[in-house]
C-alpha cells in the first residue's frame, strides 16, 4: 500500500517535471531568442555555442558551423540595443526592461506594444549585421542567393553581390520564423519580424556603374547598398508609434486560433501588432530629463517640470586630426536642464 | 547580264533563307536567355581596417590582409585609442570575399575588375562636410596566387590619387550617414591573378589635405566583374561566328575574281564589313587564360570602334551607290564620299583619342581616371561631344542619302508600266529587294535600339513561366551580336554576284522598247555585270 502510493507519488513528480519542462519549452524560439539578445544588458560571455545567450540546439549548429557568427550576434545586440536607448531617450517608455520600475512587469510577458517592436528591432539588428558581416568577409558561409543559373562554382555563375537577401534569409532561420507556431501570438510576432527585417531592406540603395564600349553605359550593373542601421531605425520608430492592436480571441487558451482572426490578422500587414495595452508609464518619468519644453509636456504627463542650470562640458571645435577620429576641444557651457516633477 | 544574287534569288528560297536567318537569330537570344547568367556581377566589400605597425608607412612589401595567417591587427574606429595616428590606420579589401564556406578565388574567366569607392561619412554637427571634398587616397594593390603562402602578396600597383565626394544629407541629425555619390576607384582590363589586396590610406601630408572629408565611418569597395559562365558562352558564340564569316568571305571574295570585271566599291566595301566583322569576331579572348594581357579593354573597344566605323561608312557607300550620281561615266570611288566619310573619320578619331586617354592611361595606372580632374573631364567631354556631333552630321547625311533614294526608286516606278513586261516584273523585283534590304537595316537597328532601351528600363531577370527565366541583359547582348553578324552574313551571301545568266535583254524586249534598248547600247560594257539595279539607275539617269 505504502509503496504503491510513493510509486504513485514519483510518478505524479516526473509527470509534473516532464509537464513543466514541456510548457518551458514550447515557447517558441523566436521568442526566447529575441528576448535573451535583448534583455541581457551584460557582456557575460555564456559557455553555449552563440556565446552572447543560451543558444537552441538548431542555434547551436549554426554557430559551431560559423565561426564569425557569435561576434556578429554581438555586434547586432549591441547595435540593438545602443540604437533603441538613443532613439527612446526622450519617450515615456525609455526602452526598459520593465514598466514602471516594476521586476514583475517585463515587457516579454505580455505582447505590448514595446514587445512587438522589439521583434523586429532584434530581427533588423541581426540581418542588418549579418548582410555587413558577409560583405567584410567575417562570414564565410553566405550564400549566393539571386543566381539562379546552378553552374558549378560562384566564378562562373555570378549574382553574389546581395548580402542583405542573404541577411533576411538567415535572421529567418536563426530566430526559427518558420516554426514559431501557427496560433496568433506566434503570427503577430512572425509579422512583427517581417517588418522589422523590411526596414532594413527599405533603406538599401542602387547604386549603378557604366562599364560599356569606352565606358559608356552600353553594359551597366547595378547593386544595393546596404543602408545605416540608424536610418532604419527611424523608420522602426514610426512602426512603433503606428502599431496596432488586435483582441486576443479566446483568453481561456491563448492559443487557439481560428480561421476568421487568421483572415483578420492577414488584413493588415503593414503594421507592428501587438495584444496587451502598455500601462500607463507616468508614474516612473518622474526625475527624468526631457529634450525641450515642447518634449516636456509630454513626458512629464502634465506634471510639469523644474528648469536647473548646470554646467556642461561638451566637444566643440571638432576637428579631423587624422583621417579617421574626430579630435574635439572641450567646451563648458551653461545648459538648461529640463527635469520632469 | 548577271546580277547580284537577291536579284536572282527566287521568292520561296529568299523565304527559306530569311526564315533559316531568323531562326539562327532566336537560337542566339536564347543562348544568351537560358544558358548565359548576368554578364557582369557586383560584390560589395566593406572594408576591415586594420593598425599599421610598420615603421616605414610608404614600405609596400608590407600588406595588412585579414584572411589567413598573419592577419592584422583590427582597430574599431569609434574606440580609438590616441596613440593611433592617421598614418595606422589602413582599411584593407582583401578580394574575393568567401561564399557558401570556400574561399574561392578569381577565375582568369572572368575577364576583368573593376572598382568603385563608396564612402560612408557620419554626420557630426560641430565637423560638417563640406559638398564637393577632395579626398585623397593612398591606394595600394596586391596579389597573390594560389598555393603561395598566405602572405606573399606582391605591389601590383600604386598611386595617390584625389577624388572629389559629392555628398548630401537629408536629415542633418547626428550619426546619420551623408548619402554620398560612388567614385571610380581602378579598373583592371586583365583578371590574371588569383587574390587581390587592396590598402588604402587617408594620408594628411599637408594640412589641408582630406581636412574637409567629416567624419569617416566606413569605406565600401565595389568591385565589379564578368561572370566566367557568360565569357564562356560569348567566347563561344565567337568561336562559332568566326570561321562562319571567314568562309563566306572566301566565297564572297572567289566568286567576284571568277567575273571578267574588277570588283566595284560595293564590293569592295563589303569585303572590308566582313573584314572587320572578323577581327571582331576573333576570339583573341583566350589568350587572356593563359597571358597577362591588360590591354584587353582598350583592344576590345578598338574592335568594336573599328567594326561601327566600317557599318557605318558602308550604310553611306550603299545609300549611295543606289542613288542618281551625278558623274554616270566614271566608275565610282572613295573619293566621291570623301565629305560624308570625314564625319565617320571624325567621330572615331575623337572616340579613340578619348579611349586613349583614359583606358590607354589605365594601363600604366589602373587607379587613374580622366574624369577626376577639371581639366580632364573638360577634355573628355570636348571629344565625346565632338564624336556626338560627328554622329548627328553622319545620320543627317545618311537620311538625306536614304530619302533620295526612295525619291528616285518612286520617280523610276513610275516609268515602270510603259516598259516591257518582263523587264517591268524584274525591275519591281529588284525594288521590292532592295526595299527589303533596307528594311532589314532598318529593324536590325530599331531591335538594337529598342533592346537596348528595355534593357535600361526593366533590370536584370524576366519570368515567363515559373520554370522559364529568362536573363534579359545576356540575352540583349547576345542577340544583338548575333543580329549584326546575321546581319553581315546575309549582305555577303545576297550582294554577292550571280552566276545565273539573265535571259539577254535584247530576246525579250518587243518592239515596244526599241528606243529603250537604243538607249542601252551606249552603256560601258565593262558594266554589264554590275548589279543591275544600279545599271537600271543609271541607264534611266540617261532618259
Amino acid at each position: 500500500m505504502f509503496k504503491s502510493s510513493v510509486f504513485t507519488l514519483l510518478i505524479y513528480f516526473t509527470v509534473s517535471i516532464l509537464a513543466l519542462k514541456n510548457v518551458e519549452g514550447s515557447r517558441p524560439v523566436l521568442e526566447k531568442t529575441v528576448e535573451a539578445l535583448f534583455a541581457d544588458r551584460s557582456e557575460v560571455i555564456h559557455p553555449a555555442t552563440c556565446k552572447v545567450f543560451t543558444s537552441s540546439t538548431r542555434q547551436s549548429k549554426m554557430c559551431k558551423r560559423e565561426p564569425g557568427l557569435p561576434n556578429i550576434l554581438v555586434k547586432a545586440k549591441q547595435q540593438a540595443i545602443k540604437a533603441c536607448e538613443e532613439t527612446f531617450q526622450y519617450d515615456r517608455w525609455n526602452c526598459s526592461l520593465v514598466f514602471n520600475k516594476k521586476p514583475k512587469r517585463s515587457i516579454f510577458k505580455k505582447i505590448y506594444r514595446e514587445t512587438a517592436f522589439i521583434h523586429s528591432l532584434v530581427a533588423a539588428s541581426i540581418t542588418h549585421a549579418v548582410a555587413k558581416g558577409c560583405a567584410s568577409g567575417e562570414l564565410s558561409r553566405c550564400s549566393c542567393i539571386g543566381s539562379f543559373r546552378n553552374a558549378s562554382n560562384v566564378q562562373m555563375r555570378g549574382g553574389c553581390g546581395d548580402d542583405f537577401k542573404f541577411g533576411k534569409r538567415f535572421a529567418k532561420n536563426f530566430l526559427e520564423w518558420k516554426t514559431a507556431g501557427n496560433d496568433q501570438i506566434a503570427d503577430a510576432l512572425k509579422q512583427d519580424v517581417n517588418i522589422g527585417i523590411d526596414s532594413i531592406g527599405e533603406q538599401l540603395k542602387e547604386v549603378c556603374k557604366c562599364h560599356g564600349f569606352s565606358g559608356s553605359c552600353t553594359t551597366k550593373t547595378c547593386w544595393k547598398r546596404l543602408g545605416p542601421f540608424n536610418s532604419a531605425m527611424g523608420l522602426l520608430k514610426k512602426h512603433y508609434h503606428h502599431a496596432v492592436k488586435k483582441k486576443l480571441v479566446n483568453f481561456t487558451s491563448k492559443r487557439a486560433v481560428t480561421v476568421k482572426v487568421k483572415r483578420k490578422l492577414k488584413m493588415d500587414l503593414k503594421n507592428l501588432v501587438y495584444f496587451q495595452k502598455t500601462p500607463n508609464l507616468c508614474v516612473s518619468t518622474k526625475g527624468r530629463v526631457c529634450k525641450d519644453k515642447h518634449n516636456c509636456a509630454t513626458l512629464c504627463c502634465g506634471r510639469g517640470f523644474v528648469v536647473t542650470q548646470k554646467t556642461v562640458a561638451s566637444r566643440c571645435r571638432c576637428k579631423m586630426v587624422n583621417c579617421c577620429v574626430v579630435k574635439c576641444d572641450t567646451c563648458v557651457e551653461e545648459v538648461d536642464v529640463y527635469t520632469c516633477k | 547580264m548577271a546580277g547580284t544574287i537577291i536579284e536572282n534569288l527566287s521568292g520561296r528560297k529568299l523565304t527559306v533563307l530569311v526564315t533559316f536567318l531568323l531562326l539562327c537569330q532566336v537560337i542566339c537570344f536564347l543562348i544568351g536567355g537560358l544558358v548565359a547568367p548576368v554578364p557582369a556581377n557586383a560584390q560589395n566589400i566593406l572594408g576591415t581596417i586594420c593598425k599599421d605597425t610598420s615603421i616605414m608607412k610608404n614600405d609596400t612589401t608590407k600588406w595588412y590582409y585579414y584572411r589567413g595567417a598573419g592577419k592584422c591587427e583590427k582597430i574599431d574606429l569609434d574606440s580609438i585609442h590616441h596613440d593611433v595616428s592617421e598614418r595606422d590606420i589602413v582599411f584593407a579589401f582583401q578580394m574575393p570575399v568567401p561564399r557558401e564556406s570556400q574561399a574561392y578565388d578569381y577565375s582568369r574567366w572572368q575577364q576583368n575588375l573593376i572598382g568603385v569607392l563608396q564612402v560612408d561619412i557620419r554626420y557630426h554637427s560641430q565637423m560638417e562636410m563640406t559638398s564637393r571634398s577632395a579626398i585623397t587616397i593612398d591606394a595600394r594593390l596586391a596579389y597573390r596566387n594560389k598555393g603561395d603562402p598566405d602572405d606573399a602578396w606582391k605591389l601590383y600597383t600604386q598611386s595617390t590619387e584625389t577624388r572629389v565626394l559629392d555628398c548630401d544629407i537629408d536629415i542633418k541629425s547626428e550619426n546619420y550617414l551623408y548619402n554620398c555619390s560612388a567614385v571610380p576607384l581602378f579598373e583592371l582590363g586583365s583578371l590574371y591573378h588569383d587574390y587581390y589586396l587592396l590598402n588604402l590610406r587617408l594620408p594628411v601630408d599637408t594640412p589641408d589635405m582630406n581636412a574637409h572629408i567629416g567624419h569617416i565611418q566606413d569605406l565600401w569597395v565595389t568591385v565589379i566583374n564578368q561572370n566566367g559562365g557568360f565569357t564562356k558562352v560569348w567566347l563561344s558564340l565567337k568561336t562559332v561566328f568566326f570561321p562562319c564569316i571567314i568562309a563566306i568571305l572566301v566565297w564572297f571574295w572567289r566568286r567576284i575574281h571568277i567575273l571578267e570585271r574588277k570588283p566595284v566599291l560595293l564590293e569592295k566595301m563589303l569585303l572590308s564589313l566582313g573584314i572587320a566583322l572578323c577581327f571582331l569576331n576573333a576570339p583573341i579572348e583566350y589568350l587572356t587564360l593563359q597571358y597577362d594581357l591588360p590591354f584587353m579593354l582598350l583592344l576590345g573597344d578598338i574592335r568594336q570602334g573599328i567594326f561601327y566605323a566600317m557599318l557605318f561608312s558602308f550604310w553611306l557607300v550603299f545609300a549611295g551607290e543606289h542613288m542618281l550620281i551625278q558623274d554616270t561615266s566614271a566608275q565610282s570611288s572613295l573619293k566621291q564620299y570623301w565629305r560624308h566619310l570625314s564625319a565617320v573619320a571624325m567621330g572615331c578619331i575623337s572616340l579613340f583619342i578619348f579611349d586613349m586617354c583614359e583606358r590607354g592611361v589605365q594601363l600604366r595606372n589602373p587607379f587613374y581616371s580622366i574624369w577626376v580632374t577639371d581639366l580632364g573631364t573638360n577634355l573628355a567631354l570636348t571629344f565625346i561631344i565632338l564624336a556626338g556631333i560627328s554622329t548627328g552630321v553622319y545620320f543627317l547625311f545618311l537620311c538625306y542619302m536614304v530619302w533620295q533614294v526612295f525619291l528616285n526608286i518612286s520617280q523610276r516606278r513610275q516609268s515602270l508600266p510603259s516598259m516591257s513586261s518582263v523587264r517591268r516584273l524584274r525591275y519591281e523585283g529588284i525594288i521590292y529587294r532592295f526595299m527589303f534590304m533596307m528594311l532589314a537595316t532598318l529593324l536590325c537597328a530599331a531591335l538594337t535600339v529598342i533592346g537596348f532601351i528595355l534593357g535600361q528600363v526593366a533590370e536584370g531577370q524576366w519570368k515567363w513561366d515559373e520554370d522559364i527565366e529568362l536573363e534579359y541583359t545576356s540575352a540583349f547582348f547576345t542577340g544583338v551580336y548575333g543580329m549584326w553578324n546575321i546581319y553581315i552574313f546575309s549582305l555577303l551571301v545576297l550582294y554577292a554576284p550571280s552566276h545565273k545568266q539573265w535571259p539577254a535583254n535584247e530576246n525579250t524586249s518587243d518592239t515596244q522598247n526599241l528606243s529603250e534598248e537604243h538607249e542601252f547600247s551606249p552603256l560601258p560594257s565593262e558594266r554589264s555585270e554590275i548589279s543591275s539595279l544600279t545599271s537600271f539607275i543609271r541607264k534611266t539617269t540617261i532618259d
